[in-house]
């Protein structure tokens, strides 16, 4: 019996394309999850986690600033796994769950942010003549955050979706973060938040 | 080993957005609509003093104006940066009753009489912030 390549029959390629459909399509549900209930929960307008306001703000820039640390280590790891870069000479046999874990962590970082975003201030962007370009770009990239990182979740455990769908939602994945990081705790880093 | 740790951090990871949607949908805010003070009857402005006032502004405003109305994630509000935005008093004394984009409504936990208080109390600040 011969070996037949994935992909390369008609079977195999409708299975892959129904595949890649549910990836994208259950990201792109927790990305419009995340903005509908940002736009129609009533935002509390409080500091959570018992900071006050102040504080409040510097402590998700530091977190965001935490997630993006790992969302690096987590790049760099990315990118030696797939040969991209040759330092260490030799692929540690434990990078790949060193990967793992400094991704989960990253994410795990940034979910105070998150709530705090959500719940606390939320998203009204068809109430609002859009004063801040910044704040726009922010809840988008926020939200797309958290869609592409499950559609990555989901692609790395299918086998059989195209090579280039996990390098490629690993790369949206750190771009979207790196977004929120430069629209938000940079700003506060800088001193331009608020006002 | 690390195999295992990584499995505990994920599973862990996982716990963590549980515990993040269930907060979304179950954390309800804290009430902040103060009560009048005990004059036998409603407050007017004459019964809230500006220590009041002030109260009243750290509890429902200053999480996003600061605490001293310099602005963090909503602008700044402090002395001239209100009364340049709002020539009239009322004018911003409807905003904070009805909301404007994302500020929310304070209708439903300040009294008439409160909001006119804060909104004195906010114009009267010296000016800081953008």
């Amino acid at each position: 019996m011969a070996y037949v390549l994935p992909g390369t029959t008609k079977a195999s390629r409708a299975k892959v394309n129904w595949q890649l459909g549910v990836v994208v399509v259950a990201g792109a549900a927790v990305s419009l999850f995340l903005g509908v209930y940002a736009s129609r929960h009533p935002p509390a307008g409080q500091p959570t986690f018992g900071f006050s306001p102040g504080s409040m703000l510097a402590f998700k820039s530091w977190m965001t600033t935490l997630a993006v640390f790992f969302a690096v280590l987590q790049l760099l790891s990315a990118l030696r796994l797939r040969d991209k870069i040759r330092w260490p000479a030799t692929v540690p046999p434990w990078l790949t769950d060193a990967h793992r874990i400094v991704g989960t962590l990253a994410l795990v970082s940034s979910l105070p942010v998150a709530y705090h975003c959500l719940w606390s201030l939320g998203f009204r962007f068809a109430d609002q003549p859009l004063r801040s370009p910044r704040v726009l770009i922010h809840a988008a990239a926020g939200a797309f955050f958290y869609g592409v990182f499950v559609t990555k979740m989901l692609a790395v455990r299918i086998t059989s979706v195209p090579r280039w769908l996990v390098p490629v939602a690993g790369g949206l994945v750190f771009t979207a973060l790196m977004t929120v990081w430069f629209s938000s705790a940079v700003y506060f880093f800088t001193g331009q938040l608020g006002g | 080993m690390l195999r295992r740790v990584a499995i505990v951090v994920e599973v862990l990871g996982l716990l963590a957005v549980a515990v993040f949607v269930a907060m979304l949908f179950t954390n309800q805010p804290s009430v902040t609509r103060p009560q009048p003070e005990a004059t036998g009857g409603a407050s007017t402005p004459a019964t809230l003093s500006p220590a009041h006032a002030k109260e009243l502004y750290s509890q429902a405003c200053a999480s996003c104006h600061g605490e001293e109305g310099e602005g963090i994630y909503g602008p700044a509000i402090a002395g001239e940066s209100s009364t340049k935005r709002f020539a009239s008093e009322q004018d911003e004394i409807a905003i904070v009753t009805a909301g404007l984009g994302q500020m929310k409504s304070f209708s439903a936990e300040l009294t008439p009489d409160q909001i006119k208080a804060v909104v004195a109390y906010v114009r009267s600040l010296p000016t800081t912030g953008g």
